[in-house]
């Protein structure tokens, strides 16, 4: 049995929208309108038939002993030598043994399939036994026509042969006529084509079917036979129409236009092998061929399919796509535009053949070597070991690394090296089995790479010498789409108290002895001051301050004991003077000293309300004034006080507690801006630590994980050198951290300007009370700089001033309210980025957006590490945002600057997709409540208020509308002398007609539902005038 | 047994061009300039100098193979020139051949002369270095860039100490802040304005994640310097010259390149040659023995990592000693760049290793002016030629005798 034995293809990653296309050439060719639909594959700029050809090549050939391969048929109309065997390029590639029949096949579009048709008829010779059997196109066509649409890029590779066949040959028939449909001169880039009605009626819908037909009768079968039927043909219409008339009609294999277009000499092939992909055994496929006449094989698919092993083929290709919405670059890769390069991109780029024939496994077989001595694989292969523990001289061995394994070890994206389609991404590739080269990256842009990225080799064009017609290629890494794994948590470096001297109250027990025993082992010189008394503050002693001082010795650090009373000035200013006296200075205080004494209000006695108050409300005045004053000379202090939930939010028995807690954070308000000009923090820690002031209120399984040490980081970091901030609050506790603040409200203004009566603030109580909006207030300066606002009519802060912003207007603060709304989060898988937005003028502000783990959220202000800073008007962004500025035409005026990562900026685009919010953030359920539910006869009468009478000078056209379901009927529009006219039923005389469900009109007109996506799914079908359907867009805006 | 260098040459003169984009003059009048100042300096007749090193690197925008460009310009009297070239290293070789051949006792004085005409290209940066690497490269490597191939050491760096894209970036961002802040001072200095951290983490991208101000200039210029033993010297009347302490090169043998243990965010040469350095001059604890160094900042990157290998701060800790300060002018550190480096001088090849040696030179004898670094004992210069994965690491260290 001869015949199949694997199969494989090759589809570029790139895709062009179609749509983009007609966009960009439209206004030049607007009949093209009637095939841009879909997407046509295109090579990357590197790319080109023969790195096709291998890629394609190498797909088929997955599993197979090369070395049993004798033969190579290369088969394509556009191969870049005309006189240099490019089989003989591919079989290089392959690492094919000299011995290797190799042949190109060329000049007719029926290549691929006369390569097939030779290379069956050589093994069935027996001349020949493993046949490969490639076939490549990549056909450049002049913008502005069909055909820029039509082509696709492409290959195929089918392997033949004597054994394990997979689809058994039954025979194949070929006619061959001197039908010129089209044809390129053999000095010419482009084919020149002869009217496609003709080609259509007396070429495919004649020379195919005489051609099946012929096999059919040669084998005494009929198309009943037939499982099958693969043959190119991109007039779609006549694809069907030649199916039909060959009784195929449901037989016949889609014709690619949608996903690929036709690959030339490469698309029977193409089409086979994905036919092939899914075929079960006993299925009978028909291939065919055209150009200038035609072939026609026929298979026989075998149970041995089955055994197959897995390859990405032409359907794993077909997924792995990119579309590119930008016709110019399109244009650009297949060199049909000019751009200037400058003077940095000339460079000698002849090639030293002598060079090349010595090196040719190494450039085209990436072949380096393997060092028999040690085993080390390396590229290039040289004379002596790269393995500095071996140098063996002449012991490398051929290595093969084309198809092992690797990933990035470095990489970059390079603006400044001369490239088709910068920046050029590349970098050092390292083979997971040894050996590593520095290489260039294709298929991919710098968001894509990461370290440990794993890539494939695939062999691409290296450089192209225009002047002397030649083209160089080696291999580049493409990487693999891999999701780049979560970023390992931030490794912040140890943090170091070296030399700092801490005071730290209350140290004997608890919290106060686990800050300062862990600022010890952190290089600080610790004061620990422990009065030694009671929970209650009763008695003294100084046994619990001795045993911390011993215990921080004991870990090899250094401190001192101090047993003075915080409550007392003269105490605080010993506790400093011993700070002095030992270590030199004070750099640190820790205010953690406290007692209870809690009772009910009606209970309390004043020795329990005075008691509590004198250690942590004078504790904290008498320990810090001292410190604070040394702490100003020296430019630089961490003042740490201690405050409570107790305080914060109140606490039944803890009035005294409370008072004095709360109080602790007025004084860190007010500490926090007489410091701010000598490096002087304070913060405040509000600890839920299990100590002995708290072991007995708490349930025990919470208590459990309640030890001062949870606490302790936090004051650390407060002390810290680093530590930027001032003036916080946290709550702390097993593991739990949130911060607490004094929020304001935006405000009210009652009375009107006169004094307000008590029935107005009655009146008016709900606004007064409202804490929508409220924020942070940093001090007493700004709290009334915004009062002054409110009262002087200039509009509280932004959520209110949303409300209030003038209908029809957006705000740039309602876009960002609005922005997580308009993110796509699918769009940013791997994305992890900052945009900054610095907005000027009116409305303007700063707002951040955070983009990680394919979560997008917005603060105000300024974020400490953008990637990228957007500094615009906020008028010009609103413009921006509502469609009415173009992003890069406001770029290149300067109206939009772009500071950090210019290209992560494009991003935006990818990542949001904005609609404009409601006018003045109003809220939907404002919409006035009796509007009726929309419905088409809604829409037909409301129809002329949507017309755009300025638009439609000189046109005269109706419009015909058949909706079918519910809610649907038949209406028209009469457009004539700028005015339109609706009318119900059928017109006599519609220009062009517009068939579709009534649901989905609706969907149409609110923006639903894309005209062209719903034109190209047929879910919209229009008769008449195709052309005019396009002026309804242009008519109406609805 | 062999001795090494340290104390047997000395250095008698310097002399330095104003660096920049010096359209006025081609290489000749700018080896002219340098060559004037430094025999002024040394004070010795012009024909006392017996052999020249000239140093240059790229002969296709700039004088021409071969070292009489040198011998013709300055009308040496038939006097052995010699040409070196080592990539952006050349400067050093050259000093490197008349500071051996004084001290093996051939000649008594010696000169050499770094220049490089680079502003004649048409173009802005450094020709492509791909472009001229032999018939083979061409036909396989990638169009790298010197921006490009040495933003690779940001990309391994970071990954491996797992330091994030943006503090890296600030940590680099550091290093150019820094430089600009000591060019201000720095009379021949060709960029000569402050520029802040925020400045430069914001300018444009040109080998991600290289922005402009990661990056050194690229301008024309010219050194030289004329060099005699200890004791000739001390003969001239110099009491107390500047010597040679140590001078020290390393290529790489393609291991980083082709072998599997390099991780690519360091440089293998400089852990090498640095090491072999302090054991030539004598130095055990180079963090606090050095005063000072002139390091091959041709990107902000690579002066980071440089810090690494040089053993001035710890393996992945170099972003932290600049956020510390440590290598600024008053830091209390290792001040680095004090003239302001190849950042703000641009980086004339074939001179920027004898520009960095002038700057030491002028410290050592108390001439730095505004940038003078109290008491300095020795100033190291590293100038490396090259790509990270493949290079040329020179060092030397000089000191009072």
């Amino acid at each position: 049995m001869i015949g199949i034995t694997s199969f494989g293809g090759y589809i570029p990653r790139l895709r062009m929208d179609r749509m983009t296309m007609y966009q960009s050439m439209g206004w030049f060719a607007p009949a093209t309108i009637m095939v841009a639909q879909g997407e046509r594959s295109f090579c990357n700029w590197d790319e080109d038939t023969l790195t096709m050809a291998v890629a394609a090549s190498r797909d088929c050939l997955a599993g197979v002993d090369r070395s049993t391969i004798d033969g190579l048929f290369l088969c394509s109309t556009t191969l870049p030598f005309a006189d240099r065997l490019n089989a003989g390029i591919v079989q290089t590639a392959l690492n094919l043994a000299p011995e290797v029949a190799t042949r190109d096949f060329t000049s007719t579009l029926r290549a691929g399939t006369s390569g097939l048709v030779t290379a069956l008829t050589s093994v069935k010779s027996g001349d020949n036994h493993d046949v490969l059997v490639t076939a490549t196109d990549m056909r450049k066509a002049r913008t502005g026509y069909f055909y820029e649409m039509w082509f696709g890029d492409g290959a195929a590779s089918v392997l033949v042969g004597d054994h394990d066949v997979v689809a058994e040959y039954l025979g194949s028939h070929s006619v061959s006529y001197d039908f010129v449909d089209h044809y390129r001169g053999a000095d010419n880039q482009y084919d020149y084509m002869w009217e496609e009605r003709w080609v259509r009626d007396e070429g495919y819908g004649k020379i195919i079917p005489e051609a099946v037909q012929g096999l059919l009768d040669k084998l005494s079968l009929t198309m009943d036979d037939v499982d099958k039927l693969v043959f190119p043909c991109f007039f779609a219409s006549e694809h069907k129409k030649i199916a039909r008339k060959l009784g195929a009609a449901d037989k016949a294999v889609d014709n690619f236009h949608a996903v690929c277009g036709e690959t030339g000499a490469a698309h029977p092939l193409v089409m086979l092998s994905h036919t092939l992909e899914a075929a079960a055994p006993g299925e009978k496929i028909l291939v065919c061929g055209f150009g200038q006449g035609c072939d026609a094989l026929l298979f026989q698919v075998t149970d041995a399919i089955d055994e197959l092993p897995a390859r990405a083929g032409v359907r794993g290709a077909l997924e792995r796509k990119e579309t590119v919405r930008n016709h110019q670059k399109f244009l650009k890769f297949r060199d049909l535009i000019a751009t200037e390069a400058g003077i940095r991109a000339e460079a000698p780029t002849q090639t030293a053949m002598t060079v090349l024939w010595r090196k040719r496994k190494m450039l085209l077989g990436m072949v380096g070597g393997c060092c028999t001595e040690c085993g080390t694989p390396q590229f290039p292969k040289m004379e002596i070991c790269v393995n500095p523990a071996c140098r063996a001289v002449g012991t490398q061995e051929d290595y093969e690394f084309a198809e092992r394994p690797a990933t990035v070890k470095t990489f970059t994206a390079d603006l400044l090296a001369v490239s088709v389609d910068p920046p050029s991404v590349y970098g050092m590739v390292q083979f997971d089995d040894g050996g590593r080269l520095m290489a260039d990256l294709s298929d991919c842009v710098l968001d894509d790479v990461w370290v440990g990225q794993p890539v494939k080799m695939q062999l691409r064009r290296r450089y192209t010498d225009a002047e002397r017609g030649f083209t160089g290629y080696f291999w580049k890494a493409i990487p693999e789409p891999v999701e780049k794994p979560a970023a390992p948590a931030k490794k912040v470096a140890e943090l170091r108290y070296d030399d700092r001297v801490a005071i730290v109250t209350g140290a004997g027990a608890g919290l106060g002895r686990s800050y300062a025993i862990e600022l010890a082992k952190r290089g600080a010189k610790v004061v620990v001051n422990d009065l030694g008394g009671a929970r209650d503050g009763a008695g003294s002693s100084q046994a619990a301050a001795d045993e911390v001082v011993a215990e921080i010795e004991a870990l090899g650090g250094t401190a001192v004991a101090s047993y003075d009373s915080v409550s007392t000035v003269e105490g605080g200013q010993a506790i400093v003077d011993r700070a002095v006296e030992a270590f030199g200075r004070v750099d640190i205080v820790v205010n953690n000293a406290g007692i209870l004494r809690d009772r009910s209000l009606v209970k309390m006695e004043t020795p329990d309300w005075q008691s509590v108050l004198a250690v942590h409300l004078d504790g904290a005045y008498c320990v810090t004034q001292p410190a604070f004053k040394l702490m100003k000379a020296q430019g630089y202090g961490r003042i740490v006080l201690t405050t409570s939930a107790a305080g914060l939010f109140g606490n039944f028995g803890q009035t005294n507690y409370s008072a004095a807690k709360m109080a602790l954070v007025g004084f860190m308000n007010t500490l926090k801006l007489e410091g701010a000009k000598y490096d002087v923090k304070v913060n405040t820690v509000a600890p839920i630590a299990l100590t002995r002031l708290t072991e007995d209120i708490l349930p025990p399984d919470m208590a459990a994980k309640m030890q001062p040490e949870q606490v302790t980081p936090l004051v650390l970091y407060y002390a810290a050198e680093d530590c930027e901030q001032t003036g916080q609050i946290v709550n702390a506790g097993a593991g739990f951290f949130s911060r607490a603040a004094i929020v304001s409200a935006p405000g009210t203004v009652v009375g009107g300007g006169d004094v307000p009566t008590v029935e107005d603030i009655a009146a008016n109580f709900d606004a007064i009370h409202s804490l929508d909006g409220a924020d942070e207030v940093v001090d007493t300066m700004s709290f009334i700089t915004s009062m002054m606002d409110v009262l002087q009519g200039k509009g509280p802060a932004a959520p209110a001033a949303a409300e209030e912003a003038p209908a029809g207007e957006i705000t740039a603060g309602a876009v960002f309210d609005a922005m997580p709304d308009f993110f796509l989060a699918d769009a940013a898988a791997g994305v992890d980025v900052v945009f900054q937005y610095k907005l000027s003028g009116d409305g303007g502000g700063e707002w951040y957006t955070v983009i990680e783990n394919q979560t997008c959220t917005v603060g105000e202000g300024l974020h400490d590490k953008p990637t990228t800073t957007i500094l615009m008007s906020a008028s010009d962004f609103v413009a921006l945002i509502k469609g009415e500025l173009n992003a890069m035409n406001a770029f290149t005026l300067g109206q939009l600057k772009i500071e950090g990562d210019l290209m992560k900026s494009q991003l935006i685009e990818k990542l949001f997709k904005f609609e404009p919010p409601e006018p003045g953030g109003a809220p939907p359920e404002e919409a006035p409540p009796e509007e009726e539910e929309l419905s088409p006869a809604v829409v037909f009468r409301q129809m002329p208020d949507f017309f755009l009478a300025d638009q439609a000078v000189g046109v005269d056209v109706v419009f015909q509308y058949k909706l079918s379901g519910a809610g649907g009927g038949e209406w028209f529009t009469v457009l004539k002398d700028q005015t339109c006219t609706v009318g119900e039923g059928t017109h006599d005389t519609p220009t062009t007609t517009i068939l579709m469900d009534a649901e989905d009109f609706l969907a149409l007109i609110q923006g639903q539902l894309n005209a062209m996506n719903a034109f190209t799914t047929g879910k919209l079908k229009i008769e008449g005038d195709l052309m005019k359907s396009q002026l309804i867009e242009k008519l109406f805006k609805f | 047994m062999a001795t090494g260098i340290r104390d047997k040459v000395a250095i008698i003169g310097m002399g330095c061009t104003r660096f920049g984009e010096r359209w006025d003059v081609g290489a000749e009048e700018l080896m002219v300039e340098a060559f004037t100042e430094a025999v002024t300096d040394a004070g010795i007749d012009r024909d006392e100098i017996e052999a020249a090193w000239l140093a240059t690197c790229l002969e296709e925008v700039n004088v021409g193979k071969s070292a009489l460009p040198l011998s013709v310009t300055l009308r040496l009297p038939f006097i052995p020139v010699t040409r070196t070239e080592n990539y952006c290293a050349s400067g050093t070789e050259a000093f490197r051949g008349a500071v051996y051949s004084v001290a093996s006792g051939a000649y008594d004085v010696a000169m050499a002369v770094g220049v490089e005409k680079l502003k004649d290209t048409g173009y802005g940066g450094l020709p492509n270095p791909g472009s001229n690497a032999g018939p083979l490269n061409w036909l396989w490597f990638p169009n790298i860039t010197a921006p490009g191939v040495f933003a690779q050491l940001a990309s391994a760096y970071g990954a491996k100490w797992g330091i994030d894209d943006q503090e890296l970036k600030r940590g680099m961002a550091h290093v150019s802040a820094k430089s600009h802040a000591n060019g201000v001072l720095s009379p021949k200095a060709h960029m000569r304005k402050e520029i802040t951290v925020d400045q430069v983490m914001a300018s444009p991208i040109i080998a991600h994640p290289l922005g402009l101000y990661d990056c050194c200039g690229v301008s024309d210029g010219a050194a030289c310097a004329i060099v005699t033993t200890v004791e000739k010297a001390r003969e001239m009347g110099f009491k107390n010259p500047v010597t040679v302490k140590a001078l020290q090169l390393a290529l790489s043998s393609g291991e980083e390149m082709g072998f599997n243990d390099w991780d690519g965010d360091h440089f293998m040469t400089t852990a090498q040659a640095s090491k072999r350095a302090y054991d030539e001059a004598g130095i055990t604890n180079p963090r606090e023995e050095i005063s000072m160094m002139e390091l091959h900042d041709c990107f902000s990157i690579t002066e980071l990592v440089t810090y690494e290998d040089l053993y001035i701060s710890e393996r992945g800790r170099a972003v932290y000693d600049l956020f510390d300060g440590f290598y600024d002018l008053r830091g209390g550190g290792v001040p680095a760049q004090t003239d302001g480096g190849l950042k703000c001088f641009g980086h004339p090849i074939g001179a920027s290793g004898l520009r960095m040696l002038y700057e030491m030179y002028g410290q050592l004898l108390g001439r730095a002016g505004e940038r003078q670094i109290e008491n300095p004992r020795y100033g190291l210069t590293h100038n490396l030629g090259g790509f990270p994965f493949m290079n040329i690491c020179s060092i030397a260290i000089v000191g009072r005798a």
